[in-house]
């Protein structure tokens, strides 16, 4: 089982490095038209998860098979529509790595699928929601009243399936069927719109109402109990990150 | 410390109120009619109506909030610790009154416990150091361990979630509380040591004056200085101690529809009978005592314990004779939603006609997924569900929230809506039955909380062919007028030979109802037997969070007396 957030080493870095490191891989990854330059930067994202913060290698792979779903589509589209396929690859890419242009540009689709959300798992995985809507609050001048409505949106989404699933027992057993074909079912979901938002916009009330009788619209700056601040291990953090990424770039990209 | 041992401040009132006419946005009627109260430093007021007097809009203008934030017109003035409540932002009220509502889950404003004390402190721009020492004071005075400072609060029962919205409260040092309905989504045990703490930490903070919105009345009087009444209008209708508006105005409170407390309600009932009675209990517990009192100096004992007996035996809907026929068995039942943990686990249960079943137990016993199950809208993990030849019959679930239900945009519609119960004659002796003529053509939504209930209620038991019908606590947030009819209605549903299954947190309608009671505690049946037994099975009532009903003292003592 992991440690709490807190306690593992990449969880204790500030939130804004991690979101400038990820949004620089981000950017070069949907940037760079080139599988291995894709699979260092799934490389890079993981590995610091399973080194530093002992994340178990099948857990991870398991997060990402939503995104290797999405880049097997792309791989599919590009073998089975094969000339388009190497036109568009040799006008982007430099040097193929593949001698069937096809199943380069397909794989490369595939990798940067994969890489964009190992990226964007590295950030989930090692980010404290309520430090990182602080830090934007504190540091990138987010509104307070925003952040803080995110956070309780963040706090909302679970019990929002648990209505909807407690509002379609509700109607099915007032109509006594079920709704049967995708006609009723679509009806059905129009039907339910109503008392969701209902219920969602009360709650919102509720929750804002809170908020309010607590001072979030005080004249005065917020301060902060804790912020994460920017330390060496930040520095250490962000240098080598934008170095092997500069590596990557100028020597596969 | 009791209230009369507790001497207000001098000084200026903690909260003026003077004259306040509310009128919410798109609404044609005033929510609230010249209202005047003041309350002084250090004064506990209970703000005591029946379902839609207003008590929660009162609050919300007391910093503002409405008309602020919440559009209303408003005239009158209100005055907080001397200062007038003016078109500043609410925010900046927080460090002079601390609110604590109903729903621990929409007033968590962030994800850890320190997180969420902290919250009100960073908003005044407190610095780190000191709100770093109010966390560990805060956590200290409600009992929760400084080790949860980093706790995620979602991962907290639903008293902890209550405990740590209290210390976020008592983190503000306001000079004013404001407690709406802080215990109504608690179990029994945690209802009773929500109150417990309340009293304490204010019994620490004598000067902190108190405005308590609630109708639990039996465990919070002991607390309260003062009750100001409202009616369902909107007004004032009189302010007095506690003893003297429930023994000397009943008529008044009774008219209102407004909650009173059992001692008032029993003592009321042998003074109309014509006991001359000296003693103004306010809470069940004292009760005992003082009949035995009045019994040793009383010529009329035997009247005496036959009124009380009397007098329980009216809030009891009676049994049928003999039991019906058997509806519905089930056996093992287990229930794990896909990929979740297991929320159920080898039930067996028999269900017979006519007979009203409660389902107890604490919050996350598993009652509502059970139910959920018996009424067929839910298929068992494990195990099986058996009617008398065969297949179970079909059961109908009336859930918490009356607005899951609705199907139509109107009152009549709605009943119209039900399957099998077409036809204008059906219709309108529901409407009769409802007492909601004049409001056919209305949106279910624009009904009040207590006709919302019966409306879904009633279009529920429109439905032919629904032996079993399950309500998931049908009398949450109801005022005693619609809880009386209420139970009216469901004890009718008995008479029609149906079965009731009734899942509830509230022991003395459970008393009143019930004809069995099946205790669960995370996910098993504890016990299944007849209410009095389970009432009096002590070790079952701890282990499974709950309490005996108010009235249970009493007959214990009648029990005694008689013996």
């Amino acid at each position: 089982m992991l440690a709490p957030l807190e306690r593992r080493r990449l969880g204790r870095l500030n939130p804004l490095s991690k979101l400038a490191l990820a949004g620089a891989f981000l950017a070069a990854s949907s940037l760079v038209f080139e599988p291995r330059f894709q699979l260092a930067a799934i490389l890079a994202a993981l590995l610091p998860l399973i080194l530093l913060d002992g994340a178990s290698p099948l857990g991870l792979l398991w997060r990402l098979w939503p995104f290797a779903l999405v880049g097997l589509g792309y791989l599919w589209l590009n073998l089975a529509f094969f000339d388009r396929a190497a036109a568009y690859t040799w006008t982007s890419a430099a040097v193929p790595v593949a001698q069937n242009p096809a199943l380069f540009a397909g794989t490369t689709l595939f990798l940067r699928a994969i890489a964009l959300g190992a990226i964007s798992l590295f950030f989930v995985r090692t980010t404290d929601p309520a430090d990182f809507l602080r830090s934007l609050m504190l540091r990138c001048r987010l509104p307070a009243r925003w952040g803080f409505a995110l956070l309780a949106a963040f706090q909302f989404l679970p019990g929002l399936a648990e209505q909807l699933r407690l509002l379609r027992l509700a109607q099915a057993q007032r109509r006594g069927v079920q709704p049967q074909g995708w006609a009723q079912r679509l009806a059905g979901y129009r039907r339910l719109a109503i008392p969701l938002l209902a219920d969602s916009i009360r709650r919102a009330d509720r929750a804002a109402i809170a908020m309010e009788a607590r001072g979030l619209r005080h004249p005065l700056t917020r301060s902060s109990l804790r912020l994460s601040p920017f330390g060496w291990a930040d520095g250490l953090f962000l240098a080598t990150g934008l170095a092997l990424l500069a590596a990557l770039y100028f020597s596969l990209g | 410390m009791p209230p009369s041992a507790r001497r207000h401040e001098p000084g200026g009132a903690a909260i003026e109120i003077e004259g306040l006419t509310l009128t919410h946005a798109y609404r044609r009627h005033p929510t609230l009619r010249d209202v005047s109260l003041h309350v002084a430093p250090g004064e506990r007021v209970l703000l005591l109506g029946p379902s839609g007097s207003g008590k929660t809009s009162l609050a919300l203008c007391l910093n503002g909030i409405i008309p602020q934030s919440v559009p209303a017109s408003i005239d009158g003035s209100i005055a907080l610790a001397g200062r007038p409540v003016g078109k500043e932002p609410p925010g900046v009220w927080a460090e002079t009154i601390a609110f604590v509502f109903q729903d621990p889950d929409s007033q968590l404003c962030t994800l850890t416990v320190e997180d969420e004390i902290a919250f009100a402190l960073e908003n005044r721009a407190l610095p780190p150091s000191e709100i770093d020492g109010r966390i560990d004071a805060a956590l200290d005075r409600v009992g929760l361990p400084r080790a949860w400072r980093q706790r995620a609060s979602r991962f907290l029962s639903g008293g902890e979630k209550q405990k740590l919205l209290l210390a976020a409260a008592l983190a503000q040092e306001a000079p004013i509380h404001l407690f709406d309905e802080t215990t109504a989504h608690l179990d029994p045990a945690s209802t009773l040591e929500a109150y417990g703490l309340i009293a304490r930490v204010m019994a620490e903070r004598p000067g902190a004056s108190a405005l308590f919105i609630d109708h639990r009345l039996d465990r919070l009087l002991p607390l309260i200085d003062r009750v100001a009444l409202l009616d369902g209008e909107g007004r004032l209708v009189l302010t007095a101690p506690p003893a003297a508006l429930f023994h000397d105005h009943r008529a008044a409170v009774a008219a209102t529809g407004a909650w009173e407390p059992l001692a008032a309600a029993l003592f009321g009932f042998l003074r109309e009978a014509g006991l001359a009675l000296a003693q103004r209990p306010l809470t069940m517990d004292e009760v005992p005592a003082m009949l035995s009192h009045v019994a040793q100096s009383s010529r009329d004992r035997d009247r005496l314990m036959g009124l009380v007996g009397q007098w329980l035996a009216a809030r009891r809907f009676p049994a049928p004779a003999a039991s019906g026929p058997l509806l519905l068995r089930a056996e093992a039942i287990g229930y794990a939603p896909r990929g979740g943990p297991t929320l159920l686990a080898g039930v067996d249960l028999e269900i017979r006609g006519g007979e009203i079943l409660g389902i107890v137990g604490a919050n996350g016993a598993g009652k509502s997924t059970l139910g959920l199950i018996l009424a067929g809208l839910l298929r068992p993990s494990t195990g099986r569900l058996h009617g008398p030849d065969g297949p179970p019959p079909p059961g109908g679930f009336l859930f918490q929230n009356p607005e899951h239900q609705f199907l139509a945009v109107t009152v009549a519609g709605e009943l119209a809506a039900s399957p099998g119960a077409e036809g204008q004659q059906h219709l309108e002796a529901a409407l009769d039955r409802l007492g909601m003529q004049g409001k056919r053509d209305l949106h279910p939504f624009q009904l009040s909380q207590g006709e919302k209930r019966r409306l879904s209620l009633e279009a529920l038991m429109l439905a032919p062919a629904r032996p079993l019908l399950v309500l998931d606590e049908p009398s949450f947030g109801l005022d005693a007028a619609g809880t009386e009819n209420l139970m009216r209605q469901i004890a009718a549903l008995r008479q029609s030979g149906r079965a009731i299954l009734l899942i509830t947190h509230d022991m003395d309608l459970a008393a009143a109802l019930c004809d069995r009671l099946a205790v669960m505690s995370r996910g098993r049946l504890l016990k299944v037997d007849r209410s009095d037994a389970i009432f009096g099975d002590d070790a079952l009532l701890a282990a499974a969070r709950l309490r005996p009903p108010e009235t249970q003292a009493l007959e214990a003592w009648l029990d005694a007396r008689a013996a």
